[in-house]
């Protein structure tokens, strides 16, 4: 008997499930009197901080947008998927959701990883990609199904590597955490280094869960150094300028967009003066004000970007219409759209371009422009 | 610069943080024979507490600390007369005790990143500077507490657990459980005991790191595996031997990367985890015992 | 029809069923405490992605994928062979480590952290299944024909060996009976519908990496086992569905945006727990493993 009992209670569960998705199926498709967005995020694990920008940045440009009444009345509507850790199953779990359940009219891909998984049903269902985070060359380009609101590291790493050399320092070094964004970075850095001066960066890998680089430094430091390249997440890029003042080791630190953060900062403290980095006309301060109002902090690298996406998307959608066909014309047509993130137009390739890419060096705390 | 010492001294920071996860842990595996694995969220949450004592409502440091230590113990006891003492007491296996733990690892890990948010929390007690020049060797004076906090910590443990009474109580159960109840130990009471205590050791880990380096919901799957495998390499149920073989680790771990491209640094710890459960599963240190 | 989003769950949970009841073949009835399972998975996927991405017909690479596996569950059996209970479960968590170190480190294979993208689909004699429907009975077929064959061992005189073994090994040496051969044979078949179902994964998913086969799945895959319950075939098949569709679920859930992330996964674990605790057997669990 008791064991009939558990049987019927597990059945119970199970059934319980099946129709929770059959209704939902079902409640979902009614809902036409919005505009769905489907973002594929890293909202928990070691993305999380980014993941969460991301989705503030989001949250913040919606508001502004269904606040104006939104998009032909209808109002702006996003649908959050976490993808923790790169999970690359749950990046097309939810893609499959967004096109046949959500029904989204658009979505937006966090790196080139998800992207990379997400594409393919986007295509299949004629819907638009707009990829927020990644500006590797692992996104393809020429697809016009994406589009892409990050300026591309090629320009930007070629800006920095041009200062460095004339900057006549020689003996570089990279230290890249082995995750696929640094990887990718390195490798494209090396390759434009190798282009202009013949020579190799030095590489020295770090896992994605070190926290001391003590011993990757003592290697520095024996086998010689003039320009370290710190190519490892701003969580812990801030331990390794640390580690690298407390060595002594007197040499060019080098960042990439979002070194200057404070995320970096605050751990980083007096270690990273000098240090220079690559970054945009940055978030133009109307954000940063805006950003810290709603959510008493200051917003990293890539929040601004997922609110001027938002931002473009609900004027192209106002101007020229909500399909797919008008967005695209649209997006290509887009010139000089005053975004957080500086100017915003896309090349035809679906580039972001445009944006100036400015070098700046710590000084006393702050970031300064070169 | 002297190479050797410079290496050997990261070794003994980084062997310092895993012989205080690895103690709490082995001091619970021992009493209680399963495998602690949310010993790792211990770590982290003390971390945080700190951080919202010190860092948000402006407590004095040394208060703050002793707080935090406080409330690492009473969290671990939490979990155990909480999720596990039940379970056992419904007969449930090693296997669903390990699967409970990770559960709970994931749980408060959430919980933390709903509660402080996502992004990286930092103390902002210590300053950052170029470090002291030690026997040829460059480390920082935080560094240099963290050694000796962890030694010092270490050696009363070690002389806890062979004089003080409740100590050897923890040691009878470890050896052997079925007569020490017979002798008349309170095995629920060790059990606590052992929680509390372990628990607590995770929380002085937790300070230390949060102080050194920074604080981020994720960071206690990484602590957790590194803490076991230095438990593991010097013998998973007998303290000291836990604690030297964390030793070995960190100083294994920062040897090795220097002969080999830095990427293996985990490589190395998983290949020591791995060699010695093959030849050697009771550690370098650990009584010979078959397996449970 | 059938939502594309429930034909991709259900190509999902037809791969996992392969891996679990592979793994329940290992843990449940031979009774060896494989926590590396989810690196033989990694090595079928690997295995299979860098053979059809080199030309090698996809019959003849998932076929290698299952083989390569199995040659790696031998060599697991090989070193932990003197090994009991809990050092050995340690043990082939230790090799899940180093297999995920080997993943991230011979950047000359795999590609290292960047992964491998662009995993082509399957392509049987010039057929090549394109739709995931297509997909969708491609899998349903290879877990028919996996779920019989694993059941044909457990319920062949064979399968009671492995059973008594794993219930008290001593008492079946002293018997007579080669307990060794019997963990090499179990395991290597448990290997070798574990690469298959790896090669499934990284045809399906088009792109995998080092990650991909590390401690988030171990866990998962542990968890499917669990509350499916240890020594039972039917388990092995409905955890799938229970522990694949509850996070689905809760997709559905609404909840605000800011905490969206930590709160499924909280809800997840709590779940997890209440499982744990009000049924530590597992679904169908016939026994606890000690």
């Amino acid at each position: 008997m008791k064991k009939q009992n558990k049987k019927m209670f597990w059945a119970v569960i199970l059934i319980a499930l099946v129709v929770i998705f059959v209704v939902f199926n079902y409640v979902r498709s009614e809902e036409e009197e919005r505009i769905k967005i489907g973002v594929t995020a890293t909202l928990t694990g070691f993305g999380a901080p980014w993941g969460e920008d991301i989705q503030k940045g989001i949250d913040l440009a919606v508001k502004e947008v269904n606040d104006e009444g939104g998009i032909y009345g209808k109002q702006l509507e996003i649908i959050y998927e976490d993808i923790s850790e790169l999970d690359l199953k749950m990046a097309v779990s939810a893609a499959q959701k967004f096109v046949s359940i959500d029904k989204v009219d658009l979505i937006f891909t966090q790196w080139a990883e998800d992207n990379a998984v997400v594409q393919p049903i986007a295509e299949e269902n004629n819907i638009l990609i707009m990829n927020i985070a990644s500006g590797s060359r692992d996104v393809p380009r020429g697809s016009p199904y994406v589009f892409m609101i990050r300026p591309t590291d090629a320009e930007v790493t070629e800006r920095l590597v041009d200062y460095i050399i004339s900057l006549n320092v020689d003996n570089p070094v990279m230290i890249v955490e082995q995750t696929p964004y640094f990887e990718s970075l390195g490798a494209l850095t090396d390759e434009i280094w190798n282009q202009k001066t013949g020579q190799n960066i030095r590489k020295y890998s770090a896992s994605p869960t070190e926290r001391d680089y003590r011993t990757i430094l003592t290697k520095v430091k024996q086998e010689g150094y003039d320009v370290v390249f710190v190519y490892v997440l701003e969580d812990n890029a801030g331990l390794v300028l640390k580690n690298i003042e407390e060595f002594g080791i007197e040499a060019l630190k080098i960042g990439f967009t979002g070194m200057g953060d404070p995320v970096v900062l605050n751990v980083a403290k007096e270690s990273a003066e000098g240090m220079v980095y690559t970054d945009f006309d940055s978030s133009e301060q109307f954000f940063i004000e805006k950003f810290k109002n709603e959510y008493g902090r200051e917003p990293l690298v890539t929040s601004d970007l997922a609110y001027d996406a938002i931002k473009v998307l609900a004027k192209v959608m106002r101007e020229y219409g909500t399909d797919t066909e008008s967005v695209k014309k649209g997006l290509e047509l887009i010139k000089d759209f005053p975004g957080a993130s500086g100017p915003v137009t896309f090349n035809e390739l679906g580039e972001r371009t445009g944006k100036e890419v400015i070098i700046k060096v710590i000084r006393d705390g702050v970031g300064v422009k070169i | 610069m002297s190479l050797l010492t410079q290496l050997t001294v990261n070794g003994l920071i980084a062997g310092s943080i895993y012989a205080l996860v690895a103690s709490g842990f082995s001091l619970i595996y021992g009493t209680n024979r399963f495998m602690h694995f949310a010993h790792g969220i211990s770590v982290v949450i003390a971390g945080y507490i700190l951080y919202s004592l010190f860092t948000v409502w402006k407590i004095p440091i040394v208060l703050s600390i002793f707080i935090t230590l406080v409330l690492s113990g009473i969290f671990g006891l939490g979990i155990y007369r909480l999720i596990y003492l039940p379970l056992q007491n419904k007969k449930a296996s090693n296997v669903i005790l390990l699967m409970a733990s990770i559960a709970i690892l994931i749980l408060f890990q959430n919980l933390i990143q709903a509660f402080y948010g996502a992004d990286i929390k930092t103390i902002g007690y210590i300053k950052v500077g170029k470090g002291l020049s030690f026997l040829g060797a460059v480390i920082t004076k935080l560094q240099i507490a963290i050694i000796i906090v962890s030694l010092l910590l270490l050696i009363s443990l070690y002389f806890f657990m062979k004089k003080a009474k409740l100590g050897r109580d923890m040691r009878a159960v470890s050896d052997n459980k079925e007569l020490a109840s017979i002798v008349g130990i309170n095995q629920r009471r060790v059990s606590d005991y052992s929680f509390i205590l372990g628990s607590a050791l995770a929380g002085v880990a937790g300070v230390l790191i949060a102080l050194e380096q920074n604080l981020e919901p994720a960071m206690g799957t990484t602590l957790i595996i590194k803490g076991f495998t230095g438990a593991v390499i010097g013998g998973i149920s007998y303290v000291p031997a836990s604690v030297l073989g964390s030793y070995i680790l960190g100083v294994a771990e920062n040897y090795g990367i220097w002969f080999l491209p830095s990427g293996y640094k985990d490589a190395i710890a998983f290949v020591l985890l791995f060699i010695f459960l093959l030849f050697r599963p009771s550690g370098l240190f650990g009584l010979k015992r078959r397996a449970a | 029809m059938i939502s594309p989003y429930v034909i991709h769950l259900l190509i999902l949970i037809g791969i996992y069923v392969i891996l679990s009841v592979s793994l329940n073949l290992a843990l449940g009835y031979a009774g060896l405490l494989n926590l590396g399972h989810v690196a033989l998975f990694g090595i079928g996927a690997y295995t299979s992605t860098l053979l059809t991405m080199n030309g090698v017909p996809f019959v003849i690479s998932f076929l290698l994928a299952g083989l390569t596996a199995s040659f790696f569950g031998f060599l697991l059996i090989l070193a932990t062979r003197k090994l009991q209970g809990d050092y050995y479960a340690l043990a082939t968590l230790g090799f899940a480590f180093v297999v995920y170190s080997l993943f991230l480190n011979l950047t000359d294979l795999t590609r290292g952290p960047l992964g491998i993208p662009g995993i082509p689909k399957p392509n049987l004699f010039g057929f090549v299944i394109g739709s995931n429907l297509q997909y969708l009975l491609f899998v349903a077929v290879l877990v028919l024909v996996s779920v019989y064959s694993i059941r044909t061992v457990v319920e062949s005189p064979f399968g009671r060996l492995l059973e008594a073994m794993r219930d008290d090994e001593l008492g079946l040496r002293v018997l007579g009976k080669n307990t060794k051969m019997l963990k090499y044979k179990s395991m290597m078949i448990s290997a070798f519908f574990a690469g298959i179902s790896g090669s499934l994964f990284a045809h399906y998913i088009s792109f995998i990496d080092p990650s991909t086969f590390y401690i988030n799945e171990l866990i998962l895959i542990i968890t499917i086992v669990i509350v499916g319950g240890i020594a039972s075939l039917k388990g092995s098949i409905v955890a799938p569905f229970v522990i694949i569709l509850i996070p689905e679920a809760l997709r559905f859930l609404s909840l605000p945006s800011s905490i969206l992330g930590p709160a499924r996964q909280i809800i997840y674990a709590l779940v997890l727990l209440f499982i744990l605790m009000y049924k530590p057997r597992g679904l169908y669990g016939k026994i606890d493993l000690e």
